[in-house]
């Protein structure tokens, strides 16, 4: 799989990214097994210990859990997702209103121009 | 014992009077894939080759799991030199049984599926491939390995952009946690996400070494840019 | 991992050489077919060809064996040899053994292929017996023990003096890629076996001549006796050979392989940087 990254943020970070979009979009279904940080540093084209720093950090926002011989796994606990939802959400919404501003739109116009498109 | 895999104090190498390594003091640890960067003639691949033990003059210390270089760390490094090194009348199922003979190490299968990935066949003469052709052979050779050191120069150098991306996966498949790499290269930014930590070299000195996470976090630069930066081209 | 290290050696240098051994047979048998059919024509040009592939087999296998060492060792291929988990010992040994394996064999060859060829051209006749017999009494030399005894010291002398060659042979390459020297090119290679060979020589004229250790050769018989050459050389008389040759550069040229060697194997380790 080709993913192109942006060079200026940390990888881990990118990466995290990409594996919420997963799960939120249900490609990674919740309960599902999440593939050997082996497997996904190769599909991710990635340094391992990067995989396995995004896995780690993932854990910690409880997006993903582990279990000792059995391996990672996606939560089930959908409270954990629409949190997860929600931050993904006004993140990408601050990012595209501060754009936006950039290009010269008040709110209000924003508003306006999202109805019509 | 020192997780360290790779400990150089004080390498200082010269020819005649020029000063190709001066003063390098650097680590590798195990389990990381560490890039070696830096212009031509800087040092990277004297260093790399005074490692692999082709060059035993020099002063410092180089130790390769505490030990100096020798028969034994030979055994453990697998150096894929930036020059093709098997001969012209060689067939590559020779050079494969010749690794085969010399390395313990050395797995036939994976060397012959990889070249199958590649497109390359064992029947083939050395002299009638082109040199993209001989440096994936070599490449396989080297990977083929379960070594415990990786020493590849310039990797990627002769090889078209298609096959850059399964030379990487090839790279990162032969990751384990008990080995390391150091890749040197000019192709910085497309092969700095795969890296740990890089080395920069400059003059045959050491410039800065430091994980990439940490130089994009810290400097909000890609290490491509920063090593535009430090070098001004 | 020697026994690899000579399988591969062989491999690596007996892609020609094999062949021009087989040509000599080849021609050996056309020679004797064309004698056998009287066709005169066919006999001088087999025969000139025949002479022409025994020089060449000396001298493709020389070139092989050199250019084997030099490029395997030093060229781009050295970067594969000098990284293998083998001692620097091993390699020089191996490569030196086979060398002397396939020279031996290429002076074997010409020397068989020579006698064979005098053979079925009828030379070894009974003039030619009678004369052989008149040479052997004059030179005092006696009957076939003396001869068989005189045949093993010069072959046991030449085999010595092919491991000397090869040694010396490696040696001035070996200085030639070692700084300062590295300096000089191939030709440099060259000028230091010269230099190298001429010191042997030196040597071993003046240990032959003077050494109290001789091989005498007279009244019948071969023996040892402590009589330096040089002596007997100034008391014989003009119409007969020396009746002793001295043995005195034989222990030189042993004690010389090993240091050598030695040499050599210090250099590959410990001052060696490949281009």
């Amino acid at each position: 799989m080709d993913y192109e990254y942006n060079p200026n943020i940390p990888i881990y970070i990118q990466i995290m990214d990409i594996i919420k979009l997963k799960v939120l979009s249900e490609e990674w279904k919740e309960g599902d097994r999440v593939p050997s940080v082996r497997d996904l540093s190769i599909e991710f084209s990635v340094n391992p210990n990067t995989m396995q720093r995004a896995l780690s950090e993932l854990e910690r926002e409880g997006l993903v859990y582990s279990e000792r011989t059995a391996g990672r796994f996606i939560t089930t606990d959908k409270g954990k997702i629409n949190e997860t939802r929600e931050a993904m959400a006004r993140h990408t919404i601050e990012s595209f209103l501060k754009q936006m501003q950039k290009v010269g739109f008040t709110t209000e116009q924003i508003i306006t121009k999202i109805k019509e498109v | 014992m020192s997780k360290n895999l790779l400990e150089i104090k004080n390498l200082l190498k010269y020819y005649g009077d020029k000063l190709a390594v001066d003063d390098l003091s650097i680590t590798v640890e195990a389990g990381k894939i560490v890039g070696l960067l830096g212009p031509n003639g800087c040092g990277k691949t004297t260093t790399m080759k005074i490692v692999a033990g082709l060059i035993n003059d020099y002063k410092g210390t180089v130790l390769i799991e505490g030990k100096e270089p020798g028969v034994e760390s030979r055994s453990g490094i697998s150096y894929l030199p930036e020059k093709t090194y098997l001969s012209d009348w060689m067939k590559v199922s020779y050079a494969i049984d010749y690794f085969a003979d010399f390395y313990a190490d050395f797995d036939k299968n994976k060397a012959y599926e990889i070249l199958t990935r590649f497109q390359l066949e064992g029947n083939m003469k050395l002299k009638a491939m082109s040199k993209g052709m001989q440096e994936k052979v070599q490449l396989i050779l080297v990977m083929a390995r379960a070594a415990r050191l990786y020493l590849l120069d310039e990797p990627l150098s002769g090889i078209d952009p298609a096959a850059r991306t399964t030379m990487l996966d090839i790279v990162l498949q032969n990751y384990t946690e008990g080995s390391s790499i150091l890749l040197s290269t000019h192709l910085i930014y497309d092969v700095e996400r795969i890296f740990d930590s890089v080395i920069m070299m400059g003059n045959g000195k050491l410039i800065l070494s430091d994980t990439v996470d940490n130089i994009r976090e810290t400097s909000g630069k890609s290490v491509d840019e920063l090593f535009r930066e430090v070098f001004k081209c | 991992m020697l026994g690899k290290l000579l399988k591969h050696e062989f491999q690596a240098t007996g892609r020609l050489i094999p062949f021009i051994f087989a040509a000599i047979g080849g021609l050996l048998l056309l020679t004797y077919l064309s004698t056998l059919f009287d066709i005169v024509v066919f006999t001088e040009m087999a025969s000139m060809l025949l002479f022409a592939c025994c020089g060449a087999a000396v001298i493709v296998t020389l070139i092989a064996v050199i250019s084997r060492y030099a490029k395997s060792m030093f060229g781009a291929e050295g970067y594969l040899t000098n990284t293998l988990p083998v001692s620097k010992k091993s390699l020089v040994l191996s490569k030196a053994l086979v060398a002397f394996i396939w020279l031996t064999l290429s002076f074997l060859v010409v020397i068989v292929a020579t006698i064979v060829f005098m053979w079925f051209m009828g030379v070894f006749n009974d003039s030619f017996q009678k004369g052989f017999d008149e040479f052997l009494q004059l030179a005092g030399i006696g009957g076939t023990s003396g001869l068989i005894k005189l045949l093993i010291f010069f072959t046991a002398m030449m085999l010595v003096q092919l491991v000397v060659f090869i040694t010396q042979v490696y040696l001035a390459i070996t200085i030639n890629h070692v700084a300062p020297f590295n300096k000089l090119g191939p030709g440099g290679a060259f000028v230091n076996f010269i230099v190298i060979y001429i010191f042997f020589q030196l040597i071993d004229t003046v240990l032959m001549f003077f050494v109290p250790l001789s091989l005498k050769i007279g009244g019948g018989d071969i023996s040892l006796s402590t009589q330096p050459m040089g002596g007997s050389i100034f008391a014989a008389s003009s119409d007969t050979m020396p009746p002793a040759i001295g043995l005195g550069s034989y222990l030189f040229n042993i004690i010389g392989i090993a240091v050598m060697f030695w040499l050599i194997i210090w250099m590959t380790k410990k001052k060696i940087a490949l281009k």
